[in-house]
């Protein structure tokens, strides 16, 4: 028993010591800041780890959709992503420029929440600009030697 | 809340608890174990893959369908970054999540090694392979920009086959010993390995020395007298790829 006690006793000191620093959670250090939400907003989480409330998503889509057009832009006006990301982004925008409230806006894109869609723009930035940079609207660089894709080989 | 009684409702009665819902239908499948293809998801695939490479016509040499319903780009080496990138951002793709990359080697081919990219649309609950080529010098760009979860499987693939990754963050071997030679899975790599690993007692260290064979070779026969599958006798090989078409208007 008074081994217990006493084992009791350091347990409860090492507790109360503040001489041990906390282990730096990424939790804390980085993510609960940005977790914060305001009173007023509709809702308090996304529900997706590592996705955080956007409260205003207007501002952000509308910067990064024109980002994408810009980036369009600078590709061929034949070309097929070129078409077909244009017609989606400004379609979005038009919603988002006409419809105020987050929660009908989300019903109108119907990709999940709103935080998603940004999400989803920015990737679609990324891949603009790596379009962009590597010219994908040429024709094709060099036609797979020969047996590279059949199988059996020859 | 009905929906949800149901199951224990079943469980009660004699019934086996999964018949509940269709016992007909169950009944008439056969062969539940055999995968189905459903054809409205694969002339979807289908159509996805004639748009990827409308959308990336520089990169994408072949579409095909592996085993019936598993979508592959085939793609150049040098567009590793823009497709998987495409691929990731696209409206209509979202391949957000990066199953696997590995490699494949097949020394007969003028460019030996295949990097193998699986993603998977968790919004589309699709999948996709993309595949490239490289040989034992040429690198290929790392996915890690687009991708972060490639660091690991990368540094597997050089690891594995010896493939170089440029700008990858921390290309290093993965699974093998430090100091390790060779390539384990490359098909010119013996099966006793380079080296041999073991503990000296009288230097009292692990001592590295190249492998020596007992016996030099055996020949092992193992072909059976018998006929395995009779059935198949006249049947070609092959892995049953399946090009799709890009260009299905022009064959109108």
């Amino acid at each position: 028993m008074s081994s217990m006690g006493g084992r009791l006793l350091s347990l409860r000191s090492l507790s109360s010591s503040s001489r041990l620093p906390m282990y730096n959670n990424p939790y804390i250090a980085r993510f609960k800041e940005r977790s914060v939400v305001s009173d007023g907003h509709h809702k308090k989480s996304t529900g997706l780890t590592g996705l955080f409330v956007n409260e205003h998503p207007h501002r952000s889509l509308t910067v990064v959709y024109s980002r994408i057009l810009k980036a369009l832009a600078q590709m061929p006006k034949d070309y097929a992503y070129r078409n077909y990301t244009e017609q989606i982004v400004k379609r979005r925008l038009a919603l988002v420029q006409t419809e105020t409230n987050m929660q009908e806006l989300e019903k109108k894109i119907g990709m999940g929440q709103i935080e998603e869609v940004i999400e989803q723009a920015e990737y679609e930035l990324e891949a603009c600009r790596s379009i962009v940079d590597s010219k994908a609207w040429e024709p094709l660089v060099e036609e797979a030697p020969k047996n590279q894709w059949t199988w059996p080989i020859a | 809340m009905l929906r949800r009684l149901v199951p224990f409702a079943t469980r009660g009665s004699a019934a086996a608890p999964f018949s509940s819902a269709a016992p007909t239908e169950a009944a008439q499948e056969k062969k539940p174990t055999i995968w189905k293809i459903d054809e409205k998801k694969r002339d979807k695939l289908a159509n996805f893959g004639r748009y990827a490479a409308q959308c990336l016509p520089k990169f994408v040499q072949q579409v095909q369908f592996a085993a019936g319903d598993e979508l592959e780009l085939l793609i150049h080496p040098t567009g590793v970054i823009p497709v998987l990138s495409f691929l990731k951002g696209n409206h209509s793709a979202q391949f957000t999540n990066l199953t696997f990359i590995c490699g494949v080697d097949v020394p007969a081919r003028q460019n030996r090694f295949e990097v193998v990219y699986s993603l998977y649309s968790v919004r589309f609950n699709a999948r996709i392979r993309v595949r490239t080529y490289t040989d034992e010098v040429a690198p290929i760009d790392s996915a890690t920009p687009v991708f972060k979860g490639a660091n690991w499987f990368e540094r597997e693939v050089y690891d594995m086959y010896g493939v170089w990754f440029n700008n990858h963050p921390d290309l290093r071997r993965i699974l093998t010993d430090y100091g390790f030679e060779g390539h384990p899975f490359r098909k010119d790599f013996p099966l006793s390995g380079y080296n041999e690993v073991r503990y000296d007692p009288e230097l009292k260290r692990i001592v590295y020395e190249p492998s020596e064979l007992a016996q030099e070779f055996r020949k092992f026969d193992l072909e059976s007298p018998w006929e395995q599958f009779p059935a198949f006798r006249n049947e070609s090989m092959s892995a049953a790829y399946e090009k799709i078409e890009l260009n299905p208007t022009e064959k109108k």
